[in-house]
């Protein structure tokens, strides 16, 4: 046993030495001044969508197909881990049985910081054409406000509060709407349709996906936390 | 200053060592939190390699003139996104794996599954 672990840490420092080598050599020599795509990116963008945000103009509007299907990997994520919750239903409760609450500090900045922590979630899921930000940031950051407040009163007291069929079924209905407005505004009679109303068609883009992440973002660390301490 | 080459190397080195951690690690926590690393340190290589002549980020305002490549930044969301699915998922396997052989040791797991399931589990 202690022979195979030798043979395996030179095995690994062999194989990291050659790939970070490979790596830097690959970095220092490939120049190509020719032809710049971000420079087109970057003259084009603001007149074409009115974003100033040329990174949130890219991902909404030219590749917006890419940011469809990154909205569909999330999903599958959020869906694996509400299924597991389903399916694996021990007694087990985990460190949330007990009534009491964890400590006053945690309890305290949970009510305190709540509503600005959702506050700056959508702003900054809103303001993503004239800063950093979009729906994917904005929907976490939403997320960990819930999370805050479950560990202050208790994951399963925060469950209670929210329907669950009715919250899986809008979550769903906001993927349908995503994905046919996406297709719709992008397809050729589409975009003669929607000519004056790029920015609006972004801005209603990113709204879509942040609640899409928030809601999917507190289902997963609702479910964390509900099950914590459990070995 | 720190030039995007400068920060691209830093990047690939913060991935040997995510690897290197990846494979030497004996906790199953420190296996995925080591993944987690090298999932971010490709990010960074990324937003590295984006750095051109321009010092501004690609926000277009009034009176810059040399902005940052657009384009990598745009495409790493997609990693972002699907280092969290890595992560939230393995995340439920490593509980179920706890469930089962109480103990976060992934020699000592190796030697239960092999007790249990005969010698059909590779190493």
């Amino acid at each position: 046993m202690k022979r195979m672990t030798d043979y395996k840490v030179y095995l690994v420092i062999f194989l990291l030495a050659a790939f970070s080598g490979l790596m830097v050599f690959a970095l220092f020599s490939t120049q190509r001044e020719e032809e710049d795509l971000g420079q087109f990116y970057l003259d084009q963008a603001f007149a074409k969508t009115g974003a100033n945000n040329v990174v949130s103009a890219i991902y909404l509007h030219y590749r917006a197909y890419d940011t469809l299907l990154e909205v569909l990997v999330f999903s599958a994520a959020v869906l694996g881990v509400s299924l597991f919750a389903r399916w694996e239903k021990d007694d087990s409760g985990g460190v949330d049985r007990r009534s009491s609450v964890e400590s006053s500090v945690i309890e305290g900045s949970g009510a305190l910081l709540f509503s600005p922590v959702v506050l700056l979630g959508v702003y900054i899921t809103f303001s993503a054409h004239l800063g950093p930000g979009g729906g994917f940031a904005g929907g976490v950051i939403g997320g960990t406000a819930v999370l805050l407040v479950s560990l202050a009163i208790g994951a399963r007291e925060v469950g209670s509060r929210f329907n669950e069929e009715r919250l899986k079924r809008f979550e769903y209905l906001i993927i349908f709407l995503l994905l046919s407005f996406v297709f719709f505004s992008l397809s050729d009679w589409g975009i003669a349709l929607l000519e004056g109303m790029e920015l609006s068609s972004l801005i209603a883009i990113n709204a879509a996906i942040g609640l899409k992440v928030f809601i999917g973002t507190w289902a997963v660390l609702h479910f964390f936390i509900e099950h914590r301490g459990e070995v | 200053m720190v030039t995007g080459s400068f920060a691209a190397s830093i990047a690939v080195l913060v991935f040997a060592i995510g690897t290197g951690g990846l494979i030497l690690k004996n906790n199953l926590i420190m296996k995925l939190l080591s993944l987690n690393i090298v999932n971010t340190s490709s990010i960074l290589f990324f937003i590295a390699v984006s750095y051109r002549q321009g010092v501004q980020a690609p926000i277009i305002g009034p009176g810059k003139e040399l902005y940052a490549d657009p384009l990598p930044q745009a495409l790493v969301l997609t990693a972002i996104v699907i280092n969290f699915g890595v992560l939230a998922l393995s995340l439920i396997f490593a509980i179920s794996i706890v469930r089962r052989y109480h103990t976060l040791d992934v020699k000592k797991i190796q030697r239960e599954a092999r007790r249990e399931f005969g010698s059909g589990v590779e190493d």
